[in-house]
């Protein structure tokens, strides 16, 4: 009899455990569809990128539904499978479509010109001192584009605005400077430092919140 | 009066088709899940791969788990991705792996050889009278293969692998 009630007990928990992993692996595949056919974060580091992409690592917003419909161009940051290693996927910038005329420089002294071939696209990273690319490997079947990068996310950034303006260093500054007033002043200075280091063109879809004197302005 | 009970019924209708749509939705998206990451069944069809596969078009089930663990070698019939046309998917087979040396007749007179780069692949179609492949294109990168074609459905009297 108390059999029997245990394996009510244990069919009843079983059923409850079941219809939760249920909904975990929808959720789940919602996701991965989500992330394989639609926009997904990624993080992208390394030198070959300079100055658009940091070298110590970006999180991008990476769309995949144009690739599919032919939407590709020149001056596109995609995510391309490498062809020389097929588990990485690098990051790079579309410099020339199929047919396209393509120059660059093998070495200082010496420049080659290719034509793209049909089906296939010439990436270069924007720092070519240190990218190896389709001047190394050549052209890049259009099947090895993964994604197009159109977003970066920056929440660093964020967390410097603050509703009330720093008092603008003046030279009349009394002695005695209240604590809060100091940390408004460092942070000020810090978030000036943080800007410069990280130079980002203007024509980037990428948006921060600065502070520059007193304005709060979002380019 | 008469409006409220139309709304009641227009809602218990409209929940149950929501309902309807949402199981429909979860089988496709497992049905594609299954398609594109474990076994799917394709038609492929050209007289590339004659006599392996028909002329006129065979299904042939492929599976696609073993080109991402790096388990596609010489010998299999793969789908690839064409280099040339991004939206089209060939069907070969796989002759050279990366670093081996393949050699091949460009005309009756004239062989060429060559070494298969790093990270790429060397297809060739079993009829290599009416095949563009790599002797075409070139060495196809690894990364454009889709999957490994193990098995074949129709026509019935060619149930079963396929012959090396």
């Amino acid at each position: 009899m108390r059999l029997l009630s245990y394996m009510g007990q244990w069919k009843s928990a079983a059923k409850e455990v079941l219809d939760r992993t249920a909904i975990v692996a929808k959720f789940l595949c919602l996701l991965h569809v989500t992330n394989n056919y639609l926009c997904s974060p990624t993080l992208v580091y390394g030198p070959s990128m300079l100055p658009t992409l940091n070298l110590t690592g970006d999180v991008v917003l990476a769309e995949h539904v144009s690739h599919r419909i032919g939407k590709v161009g020149t001056g596109d940051v995609v995510l391309v499978r490498s062809p020389v290693d097929p588990r990485r996927i690098l990051t790079k910038r579309v410099v020339g479509m199929e047919g396209d005329t393509v120059s660059f420089y093998v070495d200082p002294m010496y420049s080659q010109t290719t034509v793209v071939p049909k089906g296939h696209v010439w990436i270069q990273g924007d720092n070519t001192y240190a990218s190896s690319d389709s001047r190394h490997f050549g052209s890049v079947p259009y099947g090895l584009i993964q994604g197009k990068v159109f977003f970066r996310v920056s929440l660093f950034y964020l967390a410097y605005t603050h509703p009330t303006p720093p008092p603008p260093p003046t030279h009349t500054h009394t002695h005695t400077q209240t604590p809060s007033s100091i940390f408004f002043q460092k942070n000020w200075f810090q978030l000036q430092f943080q800007f410069r280091k990280y130079s980002i063109p203007r024509n980037e879809a990428c948006f921060y919140f600065v502070r520059i004197d007193g304005i709060m302005e979002m380019f | 009066m008469r409006l409220l009970s139309y709304m009641g019924q227009w809602k218990s209708a409209a929940k149950e088709v929501l309902d309807r749509t949402a199981i429909v939705a979860k089988f496709l998206c497992l049905l594609h899940v299954t398609n594109n990451y474990l076994c799917s069944p394709t038609l492929v069809y050209g007289p590339s791969m004659l006599p392996t596969l028909n002329l006129t078009g065979d299904v042939v089930l492929a599976e696609h788990v073993s080109h991402r663990i790096g388990k596609v070698g010489t010998g299999d019939v793969v789908l690839v991705r064409s280099p040339v046309d991004p939206r089209r998917i060939l069907t070969k087979r796989v002759v050279g792996m990366e670093g081996d040396t393949v050699s091949f007749y460009v005309d009756p007179m004239y062989s060429q050889t060559t070494v298969v780069p790093k990270g790429h692949v060397w297809i060739q179609g079993d009829n290599t009278y009416a095949s563009s492949d790599s002797r075409h294109f070139g060495s196809v990168p690894y990364g454009l293969i889709q999957g490994k074609v193990f098995f074949r459905v129709w026509p019935p009297d060619g149930f079963g692998t396929l012959e090396q």
